[in-house]
């Protein structure tokens, strides 16, 4: 069974994001970057995969500046073989070209599954996994919260906000994992360590040109303060009164 | 002297006894060497010194006298009162060979002063027995555990001694000796004897009871090797081998980049010392006495990680050798110690308190050997209390254990004033804030109120701000030494880029960690605790403080700064200075402290087996009926919070950091 796993170097989610000077871009002063953390889920089933099936490798594909080997060594240390890192300055804001170059590189790779997370946390846009699977014409299971593969075939448990869907799917297949897939897991210090020497590629990635720009970055509204309305059981009235008729929660 | 045929059966016991003792001294000794190495043979002065000021006033025993436990006195009886009759066997044998070695050979009064030493010695001896007989029998307290070995002993030794008066006994009756007027206990045997009408028969009697009790002491030299009474022979050496390195601090891992195998999982991955160590224990279960938690009723218990550990190594040291001789000895597939002799939970549940090896009467370093563990556990295995991983990962990213934004660590001083060295590097000291002093809500006031302090009394002082990071205590001892590693590099290195001299440090775990384990990796800083600080800026008049304030307070000794670094007495005064406070100790106080519960990375950690250890140290202060409770590290703050609050006490019993302490005294100019 061979894996390729798809990561993206995103700001922690507990960084507190700056926009830049030009109003476009995040400030990446001080910001600390890692996986994104739905693609540790994908890393991680990819890993639980193989060892099931006791063959096969896995694949890390990673596009973008040079920095994103530096996560993609964290993927390798917790069990990926090797990978490849397309490189790319633009920081292009277009999901398609994003998908089309890593199509491209797919293409290249034998592959039975490609492995996403279900969304990158820096634009939340949960459209590069489905893109690719487009382009390479072959089903995709987005939230996928289950997985058992037999007989080329995969069954995967998706989350819907209505409720669950089961589906079975034929291989070669694209998932997009959901948080709860597994734990991922912390590697051991000999994987890290052997993580520094295994081999990674790096190619330029061809990208197309943009057809979606960043026009304006805003923050989010800031959240009004909470207010203390009292304390103990004389407070309950006048909370009810708020949460009705302020809040208009209840 | 002894006819032929005696020497001759005298020689042979001898010869017998030598051989088995030899046997078994050079199995165990072999046992050592299957240890790793590790220099222990440095400053050989001091380590004399060291040995000889623990023994010959026995310092080692009587170090953990308390009006409640006097055991360690018994010792030192027992231990005098036996090394007499060490000696006079020495002449027994000699004497029988060579008559002018006696001790007559030394004349007069050197002869009647021995036989009065002996007699005396012997009756010692024969007290503390029956002194020993009855507290592991009758009174039994929770340390000791009447063990068959134990047992055995008492038993052999008190026959011995009456064997021994016996001889003398015999002998005054059987022949003129002269110049023992004192030996009065043989004397009155003598006079008993005697009485019996063992007169005619005492020189047979006599060469009977000799070749007895030479048989039992002869005897007693090779069971020493087999029992727990093999630290009268290992503690010596133990002690002359202890380690000289700040108490309690952990070794680094040479060579991360190349090594195969990190921490222990097998008994061959120790030292040789920390095999040594296994062999010196006496049984005495101090250190299960104050263990946090073996008293919270947790599974971990010192003595018996010490004594299963020293099980394990006696009972598969026959194959471990072969293997070496082999050379088969290879990692096996699953771990041979870890979990087999010392389980998961064991290991979890220390709290890295240090309170087993302060009372440890032989300088047994327990905290390493179950750190050592936990690197395999965490290093090679990858397992660890779930909880942990967010905490590793928060270091990792954030450079806290909460994984709080690090943009956001200097927050807490906004509106103080403070300068970072990045804005102004000409300071003399460096206050280093830690992650609770950042990011903790309670205790970034006891940050403020630090820098309060520094502004009162004018110290030309700076923090890092952003480029702080996170000391690395709590991963280094949950066992992550790589993690640890790179966060001690990346502070050194911030560190030397300001050139710092002094650091002062509010908490205990980054201060002990910064002063006595960075060193390790180049990093040489002179480092302070806040209760040092200010008691020395109190004592220099730069600090003017209202005083008289009269409360009852209980201060709480953390390990990291009581025990890992004697720090006892500076948050004392400073309490006693600005105030006529009315300063309640706790029971267990000082080297005795009882743990908070947190340290040890134990903070991080769900505690899910037996007690909480916060609660019963919460409960121990509120039995003192204390205003406030006193503190001067922000895990034990935090401990004694949830402790107060599961007790329903807070809001009668406040907890203050020492220097909230001074901060809410200072006398605004
Ligand atoms: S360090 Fe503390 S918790 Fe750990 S074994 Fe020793 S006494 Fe017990
Ligand atoms: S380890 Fe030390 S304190 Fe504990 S039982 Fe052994 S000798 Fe006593």
């Amino acid at each position: 069974m061979n894996i390729v796993v798809c990561v993206k170097r995103v700001p922690d989610t507990e960084t507190k994001i700056k926009i830049g000077g030009d109003g476009k871009a995040i400030d990446p002063a001080g910001v600390e970057f890692v996986i994104n953390p739905f693609d540790e889920y994908a890393i991680e089933e990819a890993i639980q995969i193989k060892e099931k099936s006791g063959e096969g490798e896995i694949n890390i594909l990673s596009l973008g500046s040079i920095d994103a080997q530096v996560i993609m060594r964290k993927a390798y240390a917790m069990g990926a073989e090797k990978g490849v890192h397309l490189n790319d300055d633009s920081a292009n804001p277009d999901n398609l070209a994003v998908a089309k170059s890593l199509a491209a590189q797919l293409k290249e790779m034998s592959f039975d599954m490609v492995l996403f997370g279900k969304q990158a946390v820096d634009d939340d846009s949960a459209s590069v996994a489905v893109q690719v699977a487009q382009l390479l014409n072959i089903p995709i299971v987005t939230r996928v919260i289950k997985m058992d593969i037999a007989d080329g075939k995969a069954t995967a448990e998706r989350e819907s906000d209505a409720g669950k869907e089961i589906l079975e799917v034929t291989l070669p297949a694209a998932f997009a994992a959901e948080k709860g897939l597994n734990e991922p897991r912390y590697p051991k210090l000999m994987d890290i360590m052997k993580a520094k020497k295994k081999p990674l590629e790096q190619k330029e990635a061809q990208m197309d040109a943009p057809k979606m720009e960043i026009v304006e970055m805003k923050y989010p509204p800031e959240r009004p303060p909470g207010k203390i309305v009292g304390e103990g059981v004389e407070a309950v009235p006048e909370l009810v009164n708020l949460l009705k008729n302020e809040a208009k929660m209840i | 002297m002894l006819p032929i045929a005696g020497k001759i059966f005298l020689l042979i016991l001898i010869a017998l006894t030598v051989y088995f003792f030899v046997q078994r001294a050079k199995y165990l000794i072999d046992l050592l060497k299957l240890g790793t190495p590790e220099d222990r043979f440095d400053n050989p002065k001091e380590r004399w010194k060291y040995v000889l000021g623990q023994v010959l006033p026995q310092r080692c025993a009587t170090k953990n006298v308390t009006k409640k436990d006097l055991a360690g006195v018994g010792h030192l009886l027992l231990f005098y009162g036996f090394s007499v009759y060490v000696i006079s066997y020495g002449f027994h044998i000699t004497e029988a060979f060579y008559d002018k070695l006696s001790p007559a050979l030394f004349g007069v009064a050197f002869n009647n002063f021995f036989y009065l030493l002996l007699d005396t010695a012997g009756l010692v001896v024969i007290a503390s027995l029956l002194w020993a007989f009855i507290r592991r029998y009758i009174v039994k307290p929770d340390r000791l555990e009447p063990s068959m070995d134990a047992g055995i002993i008492l038993v052999v030794v008190f026959c011995l001694m009456i064997m021994s008066f016996s001889v003398e006994g015999f002998r005054l009756l059987a022949e003129e000796t002269p110049f023992t007027d004192w030996a009065y206990m043989g004397n009155a045997f003598s006079q008993v004897f005697a009485n019996m009408g063992l007169q005619e028969s005492s020189h047979t009697l006599f060469y009977v009871f000799w070749y007895l009790h030479m048989i039992v002491v002869l005897g007693f030299g090779i069971y020493i090797l087999y029992s727990k009474h093999l630290h009268v022979l290992a503690a010596h050496p133990n002690l002359y081998f202890h380690s000289t390195k700040p108490k309690g601090s952990l070794e680094p891992i040479e060579n991360m980049e190349e090594a195969e195998r990190f921490g222990a999982s097998d008994i061959t991955h120790y030292s040789w010392k920390h095999l040594l160590d296994l062999y010196a224990c006496t049984e005495c279960g101090w250190c299960n006495e104050n263990c946090p938690a073996n008293v919270s009723g947790k599974p971990l218990k010192p003595k018996d990680v010490i004594h299963n550990m020293k099980e394990h190594l006696l009972a598969t040291g026959k194959d471990l050798l072969a293997k070496k001789a082999e050379e088969t000895q290879g990692d096996e597939e699953e771990p041979t110690l870890v979990r087999a002799v010392v389980t998961e939970d064991e290991i979890w549940d220390c709290t890295n308190c240090m309170a087993c090896m302060e009372v440890c009467p032989v300088a047994i370093e327990h905290v390493s050997k179950i750190d050592e563990m936990r690197r395999y556990l965490v290093l090679m295995e990858s397992n660890f209390p779930a909880e942990v991983q967010t905490v590793f990962k928060g270091m990792e990213t954030n450079s806290n254990p909460w994984g709080i934004g690090m943009s956001t660590r200097a927050d807490w001083a906004k509106d103080l004033g403070v300068k970072t060295l990045a804005e102004d590097s000409e300071v003399d000291i460096l206050f280093y804030v830690g992650c609770s002093g950042a990011f903790d809500d309670r205790y970034k006031k006891v940050s403020v109120a630090m820098v309060k302090i520094l502004q009162a009394a004018g110290v030309k002082f700076g923090i890092l701000g952003t480029e702080e990071g996170c000391c690395g205590d709590s991963a280094r001892r949950i066992g992550n030494e790589y993690l640890y590693w790179m966060m001690a590099q990346q502070n050194i290195e911030v560190f030397n880029g300001y050139n710092v001299k002094k650091i002062l440090a509010t908490c205990p775990h980054g201060y002990n960690t910064l002063k006595n384990e960075y060193p390790q990796f180049g990093g040489d800083f002179e480092v302070v605790h806040h209760t040092e600080f200010i008691l020395d800026l109190i004592k220099n008049g730069r600090l003017k403080l209202k005083g008289g304030l009269a409360k009852t307070i209980t201060y709480h000794d953390s390990c990291f700064l009581g025990r890992y670094n004697t720090i006892y007495d500076q948050p004392r005064e400073i309490l006693g200075a600005i105030s006529n406070t009315n300063l309640v100790e706790m029971e267990r106080n000082r080297r005795f402290s009882f743990c908070c519960g947190a340290g040890g990375g134990r903070m991080w950690m769900e505690e899910d087996r037996g007690d909480k250890i916060n609660e019963v140290r919460t409960e121990e202060a509120l039995s003192k009926n204390p205003d406030m409770i006193a503190t001067a590290c922000p895990f034990c703050m935090t401990m004694f919070e949830d402790g107060l609050k599961a007790k329903n006490a807070e809001d009668k019993v406040k907890v203050l950091d020492i220097a909230e302490f001074v901060a809410n005294q200072l006398i605004d100019n």
